[in-house]
């Protein structure tokens, strides 16, 4: 039964809730302030509640509540039929809110704009610092991919077949879109740096197109960089010295615009045509969407 | 890694360019075909090792002289895992031509 009268109580606070302010509080003062079990037990009863609730709104004894609401009503009613301050008032807040709509959806097309050029779902590849050397011995770092096109290809020199087919293909492209004034820059990243020193690099490249860049350096920053382009590469554990080996990688060229982000991918399926094909229709769009 | 004490003992060092790529190529490619006249798909199968000395022996020795020790493996391997994926491709296309000819009739 306490339970049961509980369950009311908490009926009628919702309801009174609803109310007005004035009434719930002289009720509260009346009745629900300390609610005893007697109480509760009449209030479930919703005619007895509604009446008392009607009744309440009767002050008790409330002169001087009053006599306080009705000066406040005075008062509010000058102010609903203060047309001229409130079509103000209305000006100042539209105006305003207006305003700042206005200013949001601006900065909202604008970085929507920015968004759209970078295409959908870019990856983040490439675009960090590195510091390798080039087949020279000169340093090589991610300055070195600015200002111009890149294409970047991972690989190693020992490499018995896919390599060198990767790279002719590289020099076929290379020559396809020089006829076209394309001018790019070809990296040729080593993925054994224990084996390709530069001189060796120097010595392989010899067999490709000329303008191709090998890029070699320590373990780690090879290890750094092949992360950053997302390139999976393993060499076998425990190698010893003077011993062969081959390193697995993943096979792709990546093509970086010139403020060294990534634009697209090319993988091995495609050949001598269809490549250098993929590559001018990239940069079109690029330049494309890129046009101030 | 496999180790060919008979080849490699007067081997020279493979050097990597694009003459000796060619050369290797081409001594895996006659290698190859030698194979496949004799219906053998591994060349790493222990099963396969007295048919492949008996008619391929000079073939094999030229393909191991002219390529690098890693790559002697590498290629073998790649031979087997080339045929499977053929045969596996081959299997799709007969697929899609069987469930053809059913949508057909």
């Amino acid at each position: 039964m306490l339970k049961f009268g509980k369950l009311h109580s908490n009926v009628v606070r919702n309801v009174l809730a609803t109310t007005r302010f004035n009434s719930t509080r002289l009720l509260m003062r009346s009745k629900m302030v300390t609610p005893s079990f007697q109480n509760m037990r009449t209030l479930h009863n919703a005619s007895i509640l509604y009446q008392k609730s009607h009744l309440s709104r009767q002050p008790i004894g409330g002169s001087e509540s009053q006599a306080n609401s009705s000066r406040r009503s005075r008062r509010f009613e000058n102010v609903e039929f203060n047309a001229p301050l409130s079509i103000a008032f209305f000006l100042v807040v539209g105006g305003l809110s207006y305003y700042i709509f206005e200013r949001q959806k601006k900065k909202m097309d604008a970085e929507q704009d920015k968004e759209s050029r970078k295409g959908y779902g870019t990856p983040q590849i490439g675009g960090h610092p590195f510091q390798l050397i080039d087949q020279d011995g000169q340093a090589f770092t991610d300055k070195n991919m600015l200002g111009k096109f890149s294409i970047v290809y991972f690989g190693f020199s020992h490499c018995p077949d896919i390599c060198p087919d990767e790279l002719d293909k590289l020099g076929c492209w290379l020559d396809e879109l020089q006829k076209d004034r394309i001018e790019l820059q070809p990296v040729f990243v080593t993925c054994d740096p224990a084996r390709d020193s530069p001189e060796v690099l120097k010595e392989y490249l010899k067999d490709f197109h000329s303008s191709i860049i090998g890029i070699t350096g320590t373990y780690d920053q090879i290890k750094q960089m092949c992360k950053q382009y997302r390139v999976y590469f393993s060499t076998p554990e425990n190698v010893k010295p003077g011993q062969e080996y081959l390193v697995d990688h993943s096979i792709f060229f990546y093509l970086m615009d010139p403020e060294g982000k990534f634009i697209t991918i090319l993988g091995r399926n495609l050949d001598e045509i269809s490549g250098a094909e993929k590559i001018r229709e990239s940069l079109w769009e690029y330049k494309r969407t890129h046009k101030k | 890694m496999v180790w060919f004490p008979f080849v490699s003992g007067n081997k020279p060092e493979f050097k990597n360019n694009r003459e000796a790529r060619k050369q290797c190529w081409e001594s895996r490619d006659i290698y190859f075909d030698c194979l496949n006249k004799i219906d053998v798909i591994s060349p790493l199968d222990p099963k396969n090792k007295i048919k492949i000395k008996k008619n391929c022996s000079n073939q094999e020795k030229g393909f191991e002289n002219d390529c690098a020790n890693s790559w002697i493996s590498y290629f073998k391997e790649k031979r087997v895992t080339d045929y499977r994926n053929e045969l596996i491709q081959k299997q799709m296309q007969q697929d899609e031509q069987n469930q053809n000819q059913l949508q057909q009739k």
